[in-house]
């Protein structure tokens, strides 16, 4: 399971947003750790090349004064995708996550599991995988290359919208993908609270069929319902949108699971850009000190 | 499953995710393979949602258009997010594609 810690550590998200960045301050140093996501520090040069933007500079300097490390979180890595056409996209992808490696030296690296580059259609919004050998060893391979730059990588449980398959055949699915050395499992809790409602299932049983000595880091962010007018029916869809308070069903996930994550690294509490006020602060700065609270009471 | 198969499924994937009736395509094209519809409709609406903030995060001309008549620019994103495949993750090739279909379509290019 690679490099075990005495204590696993909290993080928070930095987003690409000057004013997410300024408000947070106060709360940084609560953090032991940041999470980026690469993506969001790139730009195209004048010869259709990425580069780095202005984040990469300003992430950057976060860690250094604050002497925080960072693990990576990425958005653009469309692990589960089948068709050989995203190859060179894929390669690309690698080799400019390698030169972000050089200068933050990711603990670890992992993206969502699913496919967000579908055929010959771009979509970003990671798409749930049939749950089947052939596509668990798709991810494997996709994992073992991804290795080659970081140690440690990982993918977290999506949150989908439709499934290809029964929801309570994802843990054996993520068994099947998970079975080389320091392959782990990013367990965010609000994707599991989110299936559960919208499914009508069972949040807890689901998380008792998984295999949690493979979590390296959990998840804790929030949500909201989408508006009744997204659907013809008025029905409402729990969304992880990351724009709210973690919720109360999601913490006590968080105290359900916590004694059985024996090789958990990180605890990230993620907020999305544009979604951060003044007023949200204390409530962040809550929520980082009531993660610890518990990560100290378990581990 | 083989990979061809999983290839093909997950293309079909992405063309019911942006048809103007994802859930009329997918009944179509594969009736075998039952999908939650509801949870079909609201990913291709959280597609085009970050289809159309990609577009904005990296194109003046959309966001100059979209501040001056927002009605009309999200009528004509819409026609764009059916008629032109998004073919790249990339905000700035999303912004070039605009470009080009909107100067088809408005006559213009800034």
């Amino acid at each position: 399971m690679g490099t075990p810690t005495s204590s696993p550590r909290i993080g928070i998200a930095l987003q690409p947003e000057v004013r997410y960045l300024e408000l947070l301050q106060p709360v940084f140093d609560d953090a032991d750790y940041f999470e980026i996501a690469p993506e969001t520090m790139w730009a195209r040069d004048k010869s259709g090349e990425w580069c780095s933007n202005d984040f990469f500079d300003v992430f950057l300097e976060e860690g250094r004064k604050r002497r925080k490390p960072f693990v990576a979180h990425a958005v653009y890595g469309s692990i589960g995708t089948v068709d050989p056409g995203d190859g060179e996209r894929q390669q690309a992808w690698l080799h400019r996550i390698a030169k972000d490696h050089e200068a933050f030296r990711f603990e670890w690296l992992t993206d969502h599991l699913g496919a967000s580059v579908l055929g010959e259609h771009s979509l970003a919004l990671p798409i749930a995988l049939p749950m089947n050998e052939a596509m668990a060893g798709v991810v494997r391979d996709r994992l073992l290359q991804w290795q080659q730059l970081v140690p440690d990588v990982g993918f977290e449980n999506s949150a989908f919208y439709f499934l290809l398959g029964e929801w309570r055949d994802e843990p054996a699915f993520f068994r099947q993908i998970l079975t080389a050395p320091r392959t782990h499992l990013l367990l965010d809790l609000h994707n599991v609270h989110t299936i559960a409602s919208n499914l009508g299932e069972d949040a807890a049983g689901y998380l008792q069929r998984l295999d949690l000595t493979r979590v390296i880091e959990i998840h804790l962010s929030g949500g909201v319902d989408s508006p009744p007018d997204w659907l013809p029916n008025k029905r409402s869809l729990r969304l992880d949108s990351h724009d709210d308070d973690v919720p109360e069903a999601v913490w006590q996930l968080f105290e359900q699971v916590l004694p059985r994550c024996v090789n958990l690294r990180g605890v990230t509490l993620e907020r999305m850009e544009g979604t951060v006020d003044a007023a949200d602060v204390p409530t962040i700065h809550r929520e980082l000190h009531r993660i610890r609270e518990a990560v100290q009471r378990v581990h | 499953m083989s990979i061809e198969q999983l290839a093909q499924l997950q293309a079909l994937l992405g063309a019911a995710l942006t048809a103007v009736d994802p859930v009329a395509f997918w009944r179509e094209q594969l009736p075998e393979q039952p999908l939650d519809e509801d949870g079909l409709r609201i990913a291709a609406l959280l597609v085009a949602k970050l289809r159309f903030q990609r577009l904005t995060n990296a194109s003046p001309l959309a966001n100059d258009w979209f501040a001056a008549d927002p009605q009309g620019f999200t009528e004509a994103f819409r026609s764009y997010h059916h008629e032109v495949v998004s073919s790249s993750l990339d905000p700035w090739r999303e912004a070039d594609a605009f470009a080009i279909w909107a100067r088809e379509h408005r006559g213009t290019e800034n």
